[in-house]
């Protein structure tokens, strides 16, 4: 039995799918220890969790959009979270002595860790933001990127250069997305694509089930957290989209209470809503492109209309919109006419449907957490690789010793 | 100061950021109130908000309009992230103007 320990970022949609693998690996008979904020952690582990508790420190926020955000993301948020992390997490390395660091692609401070440690580790990728280079036609910028990661290698007390890039682990990069959404693309040879990770959440006892008519069409639209402004002003449109429909549709709208004022009778707004429990009742999701609700909605069949706001975002609309499980829309200027003429084409059009359903068999068939848990098995010393699965099983080399 | 600002005062730059936010309107699928809420110094990434396909589509319906000598796709590659971040309707008009050259006045239109 093999002995991990989990590095993640104190973000619901980072930990989510890693808790999914953590619970699978503990299913399989494994110890695990996750570092980090233990007010964090502990609901989305549950009360067994061991955690190494690394306080919580407020970062500098991150800016709403593009290439600004793409900095601050860095400057204001990994970097300054692998600095004030780095110690507890390799305080945790040496009292719980793990065999595998299993790190998300944006906690370096996992990767300097286990290369101190000479540990295997593998890279977490719960978001598309590293795996389609969506940097390469701007060099200057990749560049700019690599003296960040270089700057926390540094400022660890480590030699010279990292001796590759931090977000990819020379033994194992597992994605919780699958190559029916992603098409080709220039993985790296040690990629695998296990779909999402979904675990099961706790139930929404308040929801009110019964206002659900069956003889209706049923549209979840949920654009993660934004600041209140942006929110109220999407939303506005997004009733305004979806007014004239009360005959045909009703729309589930997560938004905080307050944000949407007096919304049509057929419009319900919830602070929170079960989405996973929703899911299977659901014609449509209109999305900011998270990769989570995106691939929740795949897999189960359910197309979208995504309204992309930034990071990942944008790839993962156009790679819906690519594979024809759904529309793209612009979020920050859709016109209430345009997005309510992209919802009834994916609710009018059965391809959009058919195409989401194709997705969805393709994930299923990619095993999500367990798939990720036997991965994750491989780098164990003295494992045999994980048959049947493509392209996982590459040699592992202690890392650390040879790069001194 | 943008290098867009200072050519922001010549008459061939500042007469080119409507035609070229045209073409790019109708890449982005957006309307005449869009367009219309463009001023010279609007920057490309933060306030369209446009995106990396969006850019090179951009790029490719000025290089139609311009000439080959226009790839803007090529010009923001040069660029480093804070030049990115500062890039205005204005900077690409100079630098399309830049391109062309004295000889092939820009073609208004738009």
């Amino acid at each position: 039995m093999g002995r991990y320990l989990f590095v993640s970022l104190p973000l619901t949609g980072h930990a989510n799918p890693l808790a999914a693998v953590s619970s699978a690996l503990l299913d399989r008979g494994h110890e695990v220890l996750w570092a980090g904020s233990e007010s964090f952690l502990r609901p989305i582990l549950g009360p067994d969790a061991a955690i190494a508790p690394i306080p919580l420190r407020a970062h500098r926020g991150q800016a709403d959009r593009g290439m600004a955000a793409a900095k601050s993301r860095w400057d204001g948020y990994i970097v300054p979270h692998a600095k004030s992390t780095l110690p507890r997490i390799e305080r945790a390395v040496a009292e719980f002595r793990p065999d595998v660091l299993v790190v998300d692609q944006h906690a370096v401070a996992g990767a300097v860790a286990a290369h101190r440690a000479s540990l295997p580790w593998a890279s977490m990728a719960p978001t598309t933001m590293e795996l389609t280079r969506p940097y390469r036609a701007l060099p200057k910028v990749e560049a700019w990127i690599h003296q960040r990661m270089a700057a926390v290698w540094t400022a660890a007390g480590l030699p010279g250069e990292p001796p590759h890039d931090l977000r990819f682990s020379p033994h194992l990069l597992v994605a919780f997305t699958g190559h029916a959404l992603t098409g080709p693309l220039d993985w790296p040879g040690n990629a695998v694509l296990v779909g999402p990770a979904l675990a099961p959440r706790a139930p929404d006892t308040a929801f009110p089930w019964d206002w659900l008519d069956p003889d209706r069409r049923h549209v979840l639209v949920t654009v993660g957290t934004l600041s209140m402004d942006l929110a109220q002003e999407f939303h506005a449109r997004v009733v305004e989209a979806l007014r004239p429909l009360g005959d045909r549709v009703q729309a589930i709208v997560v938004a905080p209470d307050g944000t949407v004022p007096d919304p049509p009778a057929h419009v319900l707004v919830r602070p929170r809503a079960p989405v996973l429990e929703l899911m299977p009742r659901l014609d449509a999701v209109v999305s900011h492109g998270g990769l989570n609700t995106v691939c929740e909605a795949l897999a189960h069949g359910v197309p979208l209309v995504v309204a992309p706001i930034k990071g990942d975002q944008p790839i993962n609309a156009a790679q819906v919109a690519a594979a024809g499980a759904g529309r793209r829309v612009r979020f920050a200027s859709v016109r209430p006419g345009p997005l309510r003429e992209a919802l009834l084409a994916v609710l009018d059009d059965p391809s959009y449907r058919a195409a989401a359903r194709r997705v969805g068999a393709s994930f299923a068939a990619a095993g999500g957490a367990p798939a990720a848990a036997r991965q994750l098995e491989t780098l164990l010393v003295g494992a045999a690789p994980a048959g049947g699965t493509p392209i996982g099983g590459r040699p592992i080399e202690r890392m650390g010793s040879a790069q001194r | 100061m943008t290098a867009g600002a200072v050519a922001a005062g010549e008459p061939l730059v500042s007469g080119l950021v409507r035609p070229i936010a045209a073409l790019l309107r109708d890449i982005v699928g957006e309307d005449d109130a869009w367009l219309d809420s463009i001023g010279p110094q609007t920057r490309v990434d933060g306030d369209l908000l446009v995106e990396s396909h969006e850019l090179a589509a951009w790029s490719l319906e000025l290089r139609k309009r311009y000439g080959d000598r226009v790839d803007l796709a090529d010009h923001v590659a040069g660029l480093d992230i804070d030049q990115i971040i500062a890039l205005t309707v204005t900077d690409v008009a100079a630098y399309v103007v830049a391109r062309l050259g004295d000889t092939r006045p820009p073609v208004a239109g738009g």
